[in-house]
């Protein structure tokens, strides 16, 4: 009983993840392609992301409350939403001037 | 980048050093010694060692997730040692404590470090450093001021006020493992219940201040509230229900 319920709390999580559509970013040179990414309203979505440099970048974003360490060569997963319509913007910390960019949200503002 | 810095260092050093002020003032009161902080550091900067040199590793795991899992299971880690402090007054746990979140703490550091070093460029090397030092002023300062606030404090009437300001900061340890959590999606994310941001923004200076202490967050959602809530509400009951002058046992980590 107990094992069923450990196998549970690991399962569960990891059975949601599965069902996320997916996005995309690269990390090149201090700066994110693409810098824009439309996603849609009142959905949660997966938000992987390679860095390709030789150094470590943060994605950091107030907007969307999320902030994580995406080391070289490595890629990073992060979930982000169910959001209403508007723009979020986010950065890489260690090159705030450069690296920037938004996750547009498209859709209408009614929840799921 | 100067201020880029000042930021990160508030971010990580602050919550550090206000948490082993407030137990410094509550251990050095009844023991008269500091030794167990000197074991602590040992631990802690040796946690962050063998932390730094695997966490690139250790992201990738669980999907990429592996970084939020960790540090998750450290601030719980965190919060049971104070709780068991809490119960049994040992020293030992307080070390543990202060291991703990000084290893996931200090690996934050020296990623950020590491990251802001490697991206500058020369000209900006020396912002940075005069915003590391600046950052680590400040945090340590406020951790000074905190402790000689709160032994004063002792022996006054208001005797309990660092066990309470402990139990803030102990719970502050379950909001930061339930962020991570959210992030990782293990706890559903849910719609903020307020959003206090117009008021007091978690970027400000005093929100970061607010944050390290309590766990301050402008827009949390039910699931955050709720557990911090509980977070705090037992070890609070804790001290209500050993409503008596605690002696601190002196054992060796």
């Amino acid at each position: 009983m107990r094992r069923w319920w450990l196998g549970g709390l690991i399962f569960v999580p990891a059975m949601s993840w599965g069902d996320r559509e997916e996005f995309h970013i690269e990390i090149r040179n201090h700066l994110f392609y693409p810098a824009e990414i439309q996603v849609p309203s009142n959905t949660k979505i997966k938000l992987r992301i390679t860095n390709l440099d030789e150094t470590p970048e943060e994605f950091d974003s107030f907007d969307l409350n999320r902030e994580k360490v995406i080391f070289p060569k490595r890629t990073a997963t992060i979930f982000i939403g169910p959001l209403p319509p508007g723009e979020y913007t986010f950065f890489g910390e260690y090159n705030p001037n450069s690296a920037t960019g938004k996750v547009i949200v498209k859709g209408n503002s009614n929840a799921n | 980048m100067l201020i880029n810095s000042v930021v990160l260092f508030l971010r990580d050093a602050l919550p550090l050093l206000l948490f082993i002020s407030i137990l410094s003032a509550i251990i050095y009161l009844r023991t008269n010694s500091l030794g167990w902080l000197v074991k602590a550091t040992f631990f802690g900067v040796l946690g962050t060692v063998v932390l730094s040199a695997f966490i690139d590793r250790v992201s990738e795991g669980f999907d990429g997730f592996g970084f939020e899992l960790l540090t998750a299971t450290i601030h719980i880690m965190a919060y049971l040692s104070v709780l068991l402090f809490l119960r049994f007054n040992s020293i030992v746990l307080a070390t543990v404590a202060v291991s703990l979140l000084l290893s996931v703490h200090g690996t934050n550091l020296y990623i950020y470090s590491s990251g802001f070093w490697s991206s500058a460029s020369v000209n900006v090397n020396n912002a940075l450093l005069i915003g590391s030092i600046l950052g680590f002023g400040i945090s340590f300062s406020l951790a000074l001021l905190l402790y000689y606030g709160l032994s004063a404090s002792m022996m006054e009437r208001w005797s309990k006020l660092p066990m309470v300001v402990l139990a803030l900061t102990a719970a502050r340890q379950i909001t930061e493992a339930v962020y991570f959590l959210i992030q990782a999606d293990w706890l559903p994310t849910g719609q903020p219940l307020w959003n206090t941001s117009a008021w007091l923004s978690d970027s400000s200076e005093f929100g970061h201040l607010i944050n390290a202490l309590i766990g301050y967050e402008a827009s949390p959602s039910a699931v955050q509230v709720g557990l911090h809530l509980l977070a705090l509400v037992i070890p609070l009951f804790m001290i209500m229900k050993l409503n008596q002058q605690p002696t601190v046992t002196e054992v060796t980590p």
